[in-house]
């Protein structure tokens, strides 16, 4: 009977067999992650769907690198949450469905939850995520910025205080600092309205690239009062703009031969174009001239500040050639500066609302109603395209693409020199953003830079879904472990909502 | 005898039993799993219509009925690498193969059976909620496969018989998978894919006393593909996208495949016997999983997922001790080595090496009855897994615990 008994007991104990596989321990490496703060602009806020909400607050990638950092000697993580969803100031876009069945943001018409969001936080304070959407590199040091900006003014203790003394009021351990987007991506998403600005001026209008002058001299102040105390960090460098929905949307030639509304007219449109094409040849500017095409498809026309203004000369011409006078007068104040895209220039998001419309303001002014319709015969306005370089005759024009991405590189390497002075890590996320373009997968999900259906970029074009933060919080800990040698794990994508659907 | 019957109850209570490697279920008989999973030489009881039908004109006797079912209980943890950043942990439900044999010996040299048993299965529930990081890989998956096989049992002479059986295999799948879609209120979308197909196959072997104590046992059990055909197919996702995810039909392959035996036992002396057990699974047929839809859209597109599954040869080794005259004690172990190659990780068989190890006994409680309680345990290897088509990496573990009870009865 002792035989069974031993049977019996050595079953048991083995009853609660089960996967002893556990997650190691993670490391801090060199890095002391007990008080960490990150800087940044909206990116950092957690800013998306065109607004700042508080479930985006929430799922920000600094809270989500938090999480992280407090399994390796991380501390609280305190952020200047608002007591909303519905996205303040402006309310957030949801995807709606349109009258003609088609999916796109609409803004959102839900219940109104923002009573208290404009009321300043700082006496709750102070806040480990110091994102302020909006703020770009220059605006850092720049005391008064609060007083323009309401995400600011919610967290200063004072108009006056600026947003790095702020930032610094509790110095931390551990810093990210994703600053400088802004001052590119304002002159970007404006369709290059601005201007590439350089010394020392430090204009208030954000839809101007910074002066990089301006620009280094910020980020080395930023950079060097956080780390006075002996701080490590993150700096984390500039994607490039033009890659991102906002701009890789709307294609420049979405003129359809197919389309009724579009097709039957195109031989008239030919026709209307024809005497002025023969200008633009004349003139040696053959590259401008207006084609339809019979079949597939047709450039948007576009006005291209960057060219020279032949406006008058194609006045005279038109004249001479036999065209009343305010005709004349018309076409070259009219085409005297335009011409059709090509697939260098990308069209902003919000183009697609006024693309093929008539222009009321153009009517407005006098202009012939069949002359008014963006895109096809009056040229798509300046803030509705960033122009890529373009070959006018003899005359190579530099497009607002490269005053972009020119502008760009040069942060880039200051952040880059920065990073390398200081001996903290640099998070290459424009390489990143590039490597994306060919979309991603993760544990059978693909992810992809699409607007929508991509699953990366939320409703505004710009700013990430919380999954795209994820997805960014994951690149930044990666860095990180291979810079201090520490071992932080990485953040689940899947565990974070995605674009909600009608 | 009251006390030994609390310690079978205990048994029942604790006991446990492990599915072998891929999704094959080794579990069609209680002396077989307790002696590791062996059976093709030593074989005791009409059991034998599975794992040996050249055997049963030698343990058939009249007319018998047998029955035994198991309860399964795995778990699979998942750990992502190489940062841990994330787990998940499959909660299944208890599975129970069973099996039930009828034999009736028509003369001295014939035996007929009859055997309904389930060869192979699957449970694995990774869940549904967001903190399953492989629901879109998989959710749930239930595969189940019944056999029924008329058997015929021929003693050639005093030390050979031989047997076969024709196999009429029924087999079921429902199998759900996350949908990375939200709805206006947060919730994800799913597919659930739901299909039945059968198909015959047979099986055959051969039984030889060598010597007085040398027994040599062959057997084979033929493939059988379950080709489902019209299998239902239906999506949960936000209805402005329903138009994309139709409700329609699919059909898939999946083989169930041939697995050829060789054992080998030692009588030691009049109580104990031991036997060593070679099994060839010939898992290669399981090149791929595909879902062809009826209907197809931009969003819903026919999936091929490469498995490459290789045969695997399982090594087992059980001990048979006939305590007294009523009591048998039987032990085992195991050595089953997974059938998925390194590279090809899929979460619906999240498999890795094993190594198991088995207990059992019978209790003879008349001439005609026999009770019977099995013992299975395995932990496979700490796997490191990776699968570039869908971008996951990590180790994985299982654990299983099984416990059978049966019960044989001769009219």
């Amino acid at each position: 009977m002792k035989h069974i008994y031993l049977l019996g007991a050595s079953l048991l104990v083995l009853a609660s067999c089960k996967p002893n596989l556990e997650p190691t321990k993670p490391t801090s490496g060199d890095a002391n992650f007990s008080s960490y703060v990150a800087i940044g602009n909206s990116l950092t806020a957690g800013y998306a769907d065109g607004t700042l909400y508080r479930s985006g607050q929430i799922n920000s990638y600094p809270n989500m690198l938090a999480e992280m950092f407090a399994f390796a000697g991380g501390g609280a993580f305190k952020q200047p949450l608002l007591p909303g969803d519905a996205g303040w100031p402006s309310l957030k876009y949801v995807l709606g469905v349109s009258s003609t069945g088609s999916l796109g943001p609409t803004v959102y018409s839900g219940t109104m939850d923002t009573a208290g969001s404009s009321t300043n936080v700082y006496a709750a304070g102070p806040y480990n995520n110091v994102g302020i959407p909006g703020i770009r590199c220059i605006d850092y040091i720049m005391p008064g910025y609060a007083t323009a900006n309401p995400y600011a003014a919610r967290l200063v203790n004072s108009p006056l205080q600026t947003a790095l003394a702020m930032a610094t009021s509790k110095p931390a351990t551990f810093y990210t600092v994703w600053l400088g987007a802004n001052d590119v991506l304002g002159y970007a998403t404006g369709g290059g309205v601005g201007t590439v600005n350089t010394g020392v001026t430090y204009p208030t209008a954000t839809n101007n690239i910074s002066s990089t002058t301006l620009f280094g001299f910020c980020y080395d102040s930023v950079v060097n009062n956080l780390a006075r105390t002996g701080a490590k960090g993150a700096l984390i460098n500039i994607p490039d703009v033009t890659s991102i929905p906002y701009f890789t949307t709307v294609p420049y030639n979405p003129l359809n031969a197919a389309d009724p509304n579009f097709g039957p007219q195109i031989a008239t449109l030919n026709a209307q174009f024809a005497q002025l094409n023969q200008v633009f040849t004349a003139l040696g500017k053959p590259e401008r001239k207006i084609i339809f095409n019979t079949t597939g498809l047709t450039p948007l026309l576009i006005k291209d500040k960057n060219l020279t203004d032949l406006g008058a000369q194609m006045t005279t011409v038109l004249t001479t050639a036999g065209l009343p006078q305010a005709q004349a007068a018309l076409y070259g104040q009219l085409y005297g500066q335009c011409r059709q895209a090509t697939a260098a220039d990308l069209m902003v998001l919000p183009s697609s609302s006024v693309i093929a419309k008539p222009n009321a303001t153009a009517v407005a002014a006098g202009v012939p109603a069949q002359l008014a319709i963006n895109g096809v015969t009056y040229p798509m306005e300046d803030k509705y395209v960033l122009t890529g370089d373009f070959k006018d005759g003899a005359t190579n024009v530099t497009g607002e693409i490269t005053l972009a991405k020119t502008a760009t590189a040069s942060f880039n390497a200051i952040i880059a020199a920065k990073a390398q002075a200081k001996g903290w890590a640099l998070v290459d996320m424009n390489k990143f953003f590039a490597s994306l373009q060919a979309g991603m997968k993760f544990n059978g999900v693909s992810f992809g830079v699409s607007f929508v259906s991509g699953g990366l970029f939320s409703l505004d074009g710009v700013h990430g879904t919380q999954r795209g933060y994820a997805v960014v919080a994951n690149e930044i800990i990666r860095t990180i472990n291979a810079y201090y040698g520490a071992t932080i794990p990485g953040v689940d994508i899947n565990k974070y909502p995605g674009i909600k659907f009608p | 005898m009251k006390r030994k019957l609390s310690i079978i109850a205990c048994l029942l209570v604790s006991s446990s039993f492990v599915y072998a490697g891929g999704f094959q279920v080794n579990m069609q008989g209680v002396r077989q799993v307790a002696m590791g999973g062996s059976s093709t030489a030593l074989t005791y009881d009409i059991a034998s219509i599975f794992y040996n039908p050249g055997a049963l004109a030698k343990t058939a006797k009249g007319t018998q009925v047998y029955f035994s079912a198991n309860g399964i209980f795995a778990k699979t943890t998942f750990v992502e690498t190489p940062t841990a950043g994330y787990s998940s942990k499959t909660d299944n439900p208890m599975s129970t193969p069973f099996n039930l044999y009828i034999s009736h010996k028509l003369n001295d040299k014939i035996a007929l059976g009859f055997g309904v048993y389930t060869p192979f299965g699957s449970t694995v529930n990774w869940g549904n909620t967001n903190t399953n990081s492989l629901r879109y890989l998989i959710e749930k998956i239930e595969l189940r496969n019944i056999n029924f096989q008329p058997t015929i049992s021929y003693q050639v002479n005093d030390k050979v018989s031989i047997g076969a059986g024709l196999v009429y295999a029924t087999g079921s799948v429902v199998l759900e998978k996350g949908i990375p879609l939200f709805d206006s209120t947060g919730k994800e979308g799913m597919g659930h894919l739901e299909g039945k197909a059968n198909n015959i196959g047979f099986n055959m072997g051969i039984h030889a006393q060598l010597n007085d104590r040398l027994t040599l046992g062959v057997s084979y059990r033929s493939q059988v593909r379950f080709d489902i055909k019209n299998g239902d197919a239906t999506f949960t996702v936000p209805s402005s996208l329903a138009a994309n995810f139709p409700k329609t039909t699919f059909s898939a392959s999946l083989p169930m495949p041939q697995v050829a035996s060789l054992g080998l036992a030692y009588k030691v002396n009049n109580k104990l016997s031991v036997q060593g057990e070679m099994n060839f699974v010939g898992w290669e047929s399981y090149k791929s999983l595909d879902f062809t839809y009826a209907t197809t859209t931009t969003t819903l597109t026919n999936t091929t997922s490469a498995r490459n599954w290789e045969n695997v040869f399982i090594f087992r080794l059980g001990a048979h001790y006939q305590y007294n005259d009523k009591l048998e004690l039987m032990a085992g172990i195991a050595r089953d080595p997974s059938p998925v190659k390194d590279g090809y990780f899929s979460a619906e068989t999240p498999d890795a090496n094993r190594f198991l190890g088995t207990a059992g006994l019978v209790y003879k409680v008349s001439d005609k009855l026999n009770i019977m309680a099995s013992y299975y345990f395995t932990r496979t290897d700490q796997r490191d897994i990776y699968n570039n088509a869908d971008a996951v990496k990590g180790k994985i573990q299982t654990a299983a615990v099984a416990g059978g009870i049966g019960v044989s009865y001769k009219f």
